[in-house]
């Protein structure tokens, strides 16, 4: 029965290369956001993403260790504020990722 | 496969999303201008109102524009704030341009106070001396609140458009306001209608943000 549809073989090996730092819903979500956008709030990543703080936090200081992202504190009146902004190594990882999946996706043949 | 393309329009979804929201949080989500549309009518109002007063009001505008832009900015970014990708060197720049343009013009302004005879206030019959303090303290205090507050260029051109306006009303001899009471004169007319049009883009953006909003509600927890 090999008259069905051709469909490609995805390239196993490009997704093994997949960025296991960005290869997480929460984290990819919040890249996606921070590269269409200079600097953002934490309470906007908050709003958008529907995580809780503890869990966007921790997703957040893995990609800060990870140097995808940088932290601004400031004071908004009394307020603390904190703000993001993907770095160059973020923003690299990110198209890389994306560009492996549909790579992997697509397949090699 | 399926899946995963359906994570990924979500994904353009949110980005999409995201460059919106910061757009229309630099116009303050429209309300930026209907705040100003706000003011010119009723500043041309009150020249045809008052031929003395009214004028100062359009001065008064100026400044006055910039809390309210800050305030309608603060209360609707309750999603936190966003800063676009447009606040790019090439945005920074034209701001800085922006703010020079209106720091050489209130150099001009005061200057041209300062040196020269202003008939027009004397011919209103207006204490010359209140005038003056209201044009050299709301021109520094307009400086002060766009280096302050300003976000793009765009926030410099109508206080710049309206601050050479009063600059040539109170320094030449030209009269472009009305000199009795209800005569009506271009500049009143161009004062209500760019406000009028103004009020109404205004409203235009803030609908298309209030549809943004409901879009970033149901993106919240989809698991992009």
């Amino acid at each position: 029965m090999s008259g069905g549809v051709n469909r490609p073989k995805p390239d196993v090996r490009a997704l093994l290369e997949l960025d296991r730092l960005v290869h997480e819903p929460a984290r990819l979500a919040v890249l996606t956001i921070l590269a269409a956008a200079e600097e953002v709030e934490f309470l906007f990543l908050e709003e958008t993403t529907g995580l809780t703080k503890g869990n966007l936090s921790s997703h957040l200081s893995k990609l800060e260790a990870g140097a995808y992202l940088t932290v601004k504190k400031r004071f908004k009146g009394k307020l603390p504020v904190t703000s993001y902004r993907i770095t160059k190594e973020g923003r690299r990882a990110l198209d890389g990722y994306r560009r492996r999946l549909f790579d992997g996706l697509e397949g090699s043949g | 496969m399926e899946d995963a393309k359906l994570d990924l329009t979500r994904l353009e979804a949110l980005a999409a999303a995201t460059r919106a929201y910061a757009a229309y949080s630099t116009t303050a989500f429209g309300l930026g201008y209907s705040a100003w549309g706000g003011l010119l009518v009723v500043a041309g109002f009150a020249c045809l109102a008052s031929p003395t007063w009214g004028p100062v009001l359009v001065f008064i505008a100026v400044p006055a524009w910039f809390p309210l832009m800050r305030g309608a900015r603060l209360h609707y970014q309750r999603r936190g704030e966003v800063r676009g990708e447009e606040q790019g060197m090439s945005t920074r720049r034209a701001r800085q341009n922006g703010l020079f343009g209106l720091l050489v013009l209130s150099g001009l302004f005061l200057f041209r106070v300062a040196r020269h005879r202003v008939d027009w206030v004397a011919s209103q019959g207006l204490p010359a001396s209140v005038t003056m303090a209201v044009a050299v303290i709301c021109t520094v205090l307009a400086l002060a609140l766009a280096v302050s507050w300003a976000r793009g260029y765009r926030d410099t051109y109508l206080p710049g458009l309206l601050l050479f306006f009063w600059a040539m009303q109170v320094t030449s001899d030209e009269r472009f306001l009305p000199a009795s009471r209800g005569e009506i004169v271009p500049a009143v007319v161009l004062l209500c209608g760019a406000g009028l049009l103004l009020a109404v883009l205004g409203g235009h953006e803030h609908e298309a943000w209030k549809r943004l909003d409901h879009r970033l509600a149901q993106l919240r927890g989809t698991g992009a």
